[in-house]
């Protein structure tokens, strides 16, 4: 039987993605619960980040070497369905809440995040796919 | 976009997971190139025509060639 390479690296990168994102749950679960809510929050913040941002960096094998139709599955898939759902979840809050409740105003700042971020990702793609014009 | 891609990987004798390991996709994406579910980038289109030593234009066929 061929050993698959390709494969066995995939799922290695995979398994790596995905224990970061639980080892991050767990950490930052631990480190919230260590305190009153709001307290030492210019420690508890940046941390949480720093967190996430490990996280993410464990998840950048399996990307590089996630092939471009999985890719393209990706971000379709997190772009469409995932703007979807996180809408679907914010008008249900508002519907069962109301609009100012603390529920309906997290789902907001969240969703406002997400358009944040995603300003911030396009604005870096669309210079890095600067040319020179004729 | 329609290609002989199924045909250069039976005549080299290669099941899909043999050509998707040789050239490190999923399996999933020889799949659908293969059923004409996904159209490649140039690099793939350029790197499966390297591997079967073959123009690309003889690999996936321009639709928009064809068409005049």
């Amino acid at each position: 039987m061929a050993v698959s390479t390709y494969r066995n690296k995939m799922r290695l990168a995979l398994a790596l993605a995905l224990a970061a994102a639980v080892a991050a749950g767990l950490v930052g679960g631990r480190l919230v619960r260590a305190g009153e809510p709001g307290e030492h929050f210019w420690i508890v913040y940046p941390a949480l980040l720093a967190i996430c941002a490990l996280a993410f960096a464990a998840a950048v094998p399996w990307w590089r070497k996630a092939d471009e139709m999985q890719k393209t599955g990706q971000m379709v898939s997190w772009y469409w369905g995932g703007m979807a759902g996180a809408l679907a979840v914010m008008l249900g809050f508002v519907a069962a809440t109301g609009v100012r409740s603390e529920l309906s105003l997290g789902s907001l700042y969240t969703m406002l995040g997400q358009a944040a971020g995603f300003a911030v990702f396009y604005a870096g793609w669309r210079l890095r796919h600067r040319g020179p014009a004729a | 976009m329609k290609n002989r891609l199924r045909e250069l990987r039976r005549a080299r004798g290669l099941g899909q997971a043999e050509l998707a390991e040789a050239i490190e996709v999923s399996r999933q994406t020889i799949i659908a190139l293969e059923a004409d579910k996904y159209d490649p980038s140039l690099p793939m289109a350029y790197r499966l025509a390297a591997f079967f030593g073959v123009p690309v234009e003889e690999l996936f066929f321009n639709p928009w060639r064809e068409a005049r």
